[in-house]
């Protein structure tokens, strides 16, 4: 070690806490723009990645974001729901592919995703153990949702509660785990995915409960006329989908007319993607949209909110550099005697501010070997972490 | 012939903004002796002091030590002479709370290029130390010592260049009368030993009977030859 970088080492050793706070001052400007920016690239490849792969989705007329980011994502307001019969006219179309959404409710704060089979294949979703739900009442938990909530295959899941004071509301469903998906770092690792004719029982639209022509128990029927039993408020539907009584959940009226979040199409062409737009372009209660057109746009808003933040780290930094000039000018005031003393001694002015110099550099040093540090591991677990913002 | 450590002619030098001049005709000072330079607060004995050791610079006339022109010298010779010829000890002691008590003596090779740095010097800096009492305390801070020991400090830190010439500016002044005696057997002793001459400012009186010579700036000292 050279004769003055001893001397700087010394100082800034003894005088510590200086020392540290300039050192954070230096890092958290320099580290903060990285981060916001690695951050923000990964959430919009993310965001993108999985916009790209969702050629198209039907929904109800209404906010184009809250639909595909409820579609893609699990996340913002229920938009207006659609029928299934949307959903089964893609189909019939004999153009494209139609898989269900249904994203209502959830389970223990994580979405519930009633959906087909054919999602799971769309999405590439795998389960590393048991199956992919087959009945009424099977659930399977995305990745995440298992680790975190430190449940497998064989347990079970309620649903949440949608109105805690509404007593005519339906009870919540007690649900059977059947499989836990593998890790794909995407929004399906933090939901829990049903069949959508679980979905509907959740919303209360299909039940199971006593055969009322078979009960001998008159306190649950209303009614009995011409054959027709007609039971009163004492009949208990199921909140459980058990094997014993499966066969007696159904539901009442048309399924085209049953309620879905959306409908994700998969066109068999370009040209069949062009007909289906340009049919849905004309409905007056539906809307086709591109996901990647949609969140491109929202990405936009994001890189303007970007350059706030740019221009507010332009500020932060030029705080700092003032800050750190401030440190400077006190710290030469308060070591004028010293530089003095060394002065007399012997040592040249020159040499006294090239140990200011070099302090300045060590700390600048220091702080960009954190800075980089810190951002190689926000590089390395970005994917992780926006899979959890 | 007797050679001259100090040799001062027709010096003035002045502080305008405080209306402050010193003026020295001629001054004197031989090798090896024990001179004090005394006189009232303001009168220009650390000035002087300063303007030996060459940390001033005088507006006229001619400062030499050991016959060679300090005021003749570039900045750059002048720092490196002083170092390796004049040892300096201040009133306040003057050290780096930062370094350890063997680093604050070896402070003049920390911050001049010209002297060369080895083991030997860490040697002759603890060899010093425990010459003058604080031998044991060679890692400590100077902020984790007494008055006496800092004093103690200052003098190894201002004899590691083995100078010819110890200059002390009231190296007493903040001290107890027990440490005053202690600190000036300690500084005669050593300037002694070496043979090297000892120029001390002081304002107390009582300890001036311990020099070869003394100079009243007050009185006549501005034109007072040894």
């Amino acid at each position: 070690m050279t004769r003055l970088l001893l001397l700087t080492w010394r100082y800034m050793a003894f005088n510590k806490i200086k020392s540290a706070i300039m050192v954070v001052c230096l890092t958290i400007t320099l580290f903060l723009p990285i981060a916001v920016h690695v951050m923000i690239r990964h959430y919009e490849d993310d965001l993108m990645a999985r916009a790209e792969r969702t050629p198209l989705i039907v929904g109800a007329k209404g906010n184009r974001y809250d639909l595909v980011l409820k579609s893609l994502y699990f996340t913002s307001e229920n938009p207006e729901s659609i029928t299934m019969a949307e959903g089964n006219a893609v189909s019939d179309s004999g153009r494209a592919k139609a898989i269900p959404l249904h994203i209502c409710f959830t389970a223990r704060q994580r979405p519930i995703v009633g959906t087909s089979l054919d999602y799971f294949e769309f999405r590439g979703l795998d389960v590393v153990a048991g199956t992919l739900p087959l009945q009424l009442g099977d659930v399977v938990l995305g990745h995440d949702v298992a680790r975190t909530l430190n449940l497998g295959v064989g347990d079970t899941i309620l649903t949440d509660q949608t109105s805690l004071y509404d007593i005519g509301a339906v009870y919540p469903l007690k649900m059977h785990i059947t499989g836990v998906l593998a890790a794909a770092g995407s929004p399906d690792d933090h939901a829990v995915f049903v069949d959508i004719k679980t979905a509907w029982i959740i919303e209360g639209i299909g039940h199971g409960h006593i055969d009322l022509t078979k009960t001998s128990d008159d306190a649950v029927i209303l009614s009995r006329k011409d054959g027709e039993v007609v039971g009163n408020a004492a009949m208990v539907e199921y909140t459980e989908i058990t094997a014993a009584n499966i066969t007696s959940f159904h539901f009442h009226g048309s399924m085209d007319d049953f309620p879905v979040t959306s409908v994700i199409v998969l066109p068999d062409s370009a040209k069949s993607a062009t007909v289906l737009k340009g049919r849905y372009s004309m409905s007056p209660t539906e809307q086709m949209l591109v996901p990647l057109r949609v969140i491109e746009e929202l990405m936009g808003i994001v890189f303007q909110v970007k350059r706030f933040f740019d221009a507010n780290f332009a500020l932060i930094c030029l705080a700092t550099l003032l800050f750190m000039s401030l440190v400077v000018m006190l710290s030469l005031r308060i070591r004028k005697r010293e530089m003095e003393t060394m002065f007399r001694i012997g040592c040249s002015r020159l040499t006294v501010f090239r140990l200011q110099v070099e302090e300045l550099c060590i700390v600048l040093l220091i702080s960009l070997a954190i800075a980089g540090v810190l951002s190689g591991l926000l590089l390395w677990y970005a994917p992780q972490l926006v899979s959890v913002m | 012939m007797t050679s001259h450590a100090i040799e001062i002619r027709g010096l003035t030098f002045s502080y305008e903004a405080l209306g402050f001049e010193l003026s020295i005709p001629h001054l004197s000072i031989p090798e090896g002796k024990h001179v004090a330079i005394v006189g009232p607060s303001g009168c220009g004995k650390t000035t002087l002091a300063y303007l030996i050791a060459g940390i001033h610079v005088p507006s006229g006339g001619n400062v030499e030590i050991g016959g060679r022109s300090v005021t003749d010298m570039t900045d750059e010779a002048r720092r490196n002479f002083r170092i390796s010829h004049i040892g300096f000890i201040f009133q306040e002691f003057e050290l780096l709370e930062y370094l350890r008590v063997e680093e604050n003596i070896v402070l003049p090779y920390l911050v001049n290029a010209s002297l060369g740095l080895d083991k030997a010097v860490y040697e002759r800096a603890r060899s010093l130390a425990e010459s003058v009492g604080i031998g044991d305390k060679l890692h400590r801070y100077p902020g984790e010592l007494s008055q006496g020991e800092k004093q103690r400090l200052a003098i190894c830190r201002a004899l590691i260049t083995d100078p010819r010439i110890i200059m002390a500016d009231e190296p007493t002044g903040n001290l107890d009368a027990g440490n005053t005696d202690a600190i000036m057997e300690l500084i005669r002793n050593q300037a002694r030993r070496r043979d090297a001459t000892f120029v001390m400012i002081t304002h107390e009186h009582n300890l001036l009977d311990r020099f070869d010579h003394v100079i009243d700036l007050a009185k006549d000292g501005r034109r007072d030859t040894v």
